[in-house]
């Protein structure tokens, strides 16, 4: 069974029980992040939850690891930009 | 706050094993696992509606639930400190409690060593273990064609995981020299079942045509925002590559490990003395024969204690669960003199093997003379080589100096990654030791906690 979810404001759908980071490798889209000083592109590295390399922007909130994280029907996940949207209170 | 006789942290085999002894002699004990199910990574089982695949060892699992009455399993769920004495602050479902316990085991596991390269925090560069997970848990390939490089026999293991997956595995480089094994000692063949397994990995990885190139290193990944290529050259006996003879491979994955690294903040945090041992993976908690650290009561076993692989993790969590029972009580000193004795006596057995694997895997000087000035030495912070020498130039002697001068290690990771290779580096560059440069320097939380679900801790403490 598929589940449904948004990436970027885009609806995708990947099979029940994968990871953030297996979804979008499953669907070849494997850009997790951009770093907050050079805005390079990083990924999936450790793939076990030590490195936070692999860092989204998950139902708002940010900075969760997508090697971590199952997805779930209607999540909105979005590349991280730099460190993240941190709220309008800090 | 909550109470326990015996916590366990971390549900891999040196855990699971610990917990199942300890409880079969009427223990009851709570065991931590940060994933959602049992297994730690080498028994890691598959997610969602997904069938364990056939061979799947889940015994130690299943071990684990026919003692329910004794064993409370807390699943996603992780130390983030250790308070003064026994007293463990966990974090689960973004909410947070402390446990004191009589006696604490670790059982935090190993996690891999990269060592810093021009392009490896590109897209498509991962550890192979993050290869294996997406593989055989979900059965995901990491990409279309893709490269293996590093040492020993996980890379092996690895491959032949991504055999079931619609990935084009292109080689595998092995940065040792060709054959290893038959340079080792004919006592190490005494565990001929490990090096079984080994020869089984080949021989099904030649079947698949898969082609493993020894005393070959990886030395750039190349591309701009996805991995585009990876540059690789044969080495010397002491893993220098030679630049003249590079070649090129045009591949969208490159899996890259050089072994395991201990998991020690946990061990830091509780003030636990700490021993360097590079052939097990740096620096480790110093024990004796009882798995016994240097804080009372607190044990440590499995990989987080030396890496040596899921036998002696599972020894030594059985031989830690019977020393908990004793000093708790269940049972007595002549007891324990019996029951141990089979124990150590494998243990004793595997150590030969453990000690040719060890030095076929051993981390060689060539390996730190990959990065150049601009490449990315602490990923979290994005600090470059340059950056770091010239810390080094300003007085940094050790990880803490280096730390308030450069910020490296003060990203989430807090070191973990960057700091066993950059102590190598630096110990490269200024004839001294990796040791002499300390250990990174953990702070609670060991991992980012919301100030919400910490909050709930605080008041508790108050």
């Amino acid at each position: 069974m598929d589940v449904e979810f948004t990436l970027n404001g885009q609806n995708l759908r990947c099979p029940m029980g994968y990871t953030v980071a297996a979804a979008l490798f499953f669907l070849g889209q494997r850009t997790m992040r951009l770093s907050a000083k050079d805005a390079t592109a990083r990924s999936l590295f450790c793939g076990m939850g030590l490195c936070y390399d692999c860092v989204m922007q998950i139902d708002g909130q940010s900075n969760v690891r997508a090697c971590q994280t199952i997805v779930q029907p209607g999540m909105k996940i979005e590349v991280q930009q730099g460190e993240g949207d941190v709220g309008e209170d800090l | 706050m909550k109470k326990t006789s015996l916590l366990i942290l971390g549900g891999g085999p040196a855990g699971m094993s610990a917990a199942v002894e300890a409880a079969s002699h009427g223990v009851h004990c709570h065991l931590v696992d940060e994933n959602p199910a049992l297994g730690g990574q080498i028994y890691r089982q598959k997610t969602g509606g997904h069938r364990p695949e056939p061979g799947h060892d889940n015994t130690l699992a299943r071990q684990v639930e026919s003692h329910h009455d004794h064993i409370t399993v807390l699943r996603d769920a992780a130390a983030f400190a250790v308070l003064d004495g026994r007293k463990v602050a966990l974090s689960q479902n973004n909410s947070t409690e402390t446990v004191e316990t009589d006696v604490l085991i670790l059982a935090p596991g190993a996690y891999e060593y990269v060592p810093p390269f021009p392009g490896w925090t590109l897209p498509g560069v991962m550890t192979p273990g993050s290869a294996q997970i997406l593989a055989k848990t979900m059965g995901v390939s990491p990409g279309k064609r893709l490269l293996l490089s590093g040492t020993g026999p996980f890379l092996l293991a690895v491959a032949c995981s991504l055999l079931k997956v619609d990935v084009k595995i292109v080689g595998i480089l092995e940065a040792s020299p060709r054959w290893p094994w038959l340079t080792l000692p004919f006592r190490s063949w005494k565990n001929l079942d490990k090096w079984k397994e080994g020869w089984q990995y080949i021989s099904q990885l030649r079947r698949a045509g898969i082609r493993i190139r020894h005393g070959r290193i990886v030395v750039a990944a190349n591309g701009d925002n996805d991995l585009t290529s990876v540059s690789h050259a044969p080495v010397d006996g002491n893993w220098y590559p030679d630049r003249s003879r590079v070649e090129t491979e045009h591949v969208d994955t490159l899996c890259v490990g050089y072994g395991f690294v201990p998991r020690i903040f946990l061990a830091q945090l509780a003030g636990c003395e700490l021993e360097y041992r590079s052939e097990i993976g740096g620096w480790i908690p110093h024990r004796n024969a009882d798995m016994s650290t240097t804080v009372p009561n607190i044990l440590s076993v499995g990989d987080g204690a030396g890496v040596a692989g899921v036998l002696v993790a599972s020894l030594e969590g059985r031989l830690a669960g019977l020393v908990a029972a004793r000093r708790l009580g269940a049972i007595g000193a002549a007891e324990l003199t019996v029951l141990r004795k089979p124990i150590d006596a494998e243990l004793k057995r595997l150590t030969s093997f453990r000690k040719a694997l060890d030095s076929i895997s051993r981390i060689r000087p060539g390996l730190n003379s990959l990065v150049d000035d601009e490449t990315i030495v602490c990923r979290c912070e994005e600090l470059r080589w340059k950056q770091i020498q010239e810390s080094v130039a300003f007085g940094g002697t050790n990880f803490r100096t280096l730390k308030v001068q450069s910020r490296l290690g003060m990203g989430p990771c807090q070191g973990r990654f960057c700091w066993p290779a950059t102590a190598r580096l630096i110990a490269g560059n200024n004839s001294c030791h990796p040791q002499d440069l300390g250990p990174a320097s953990p702070r609670p939380p060991i991992r980012p906690v919301t100030l919400g679900a910490l909050s709930a801790c605080a008041g508790e403490k108050a």
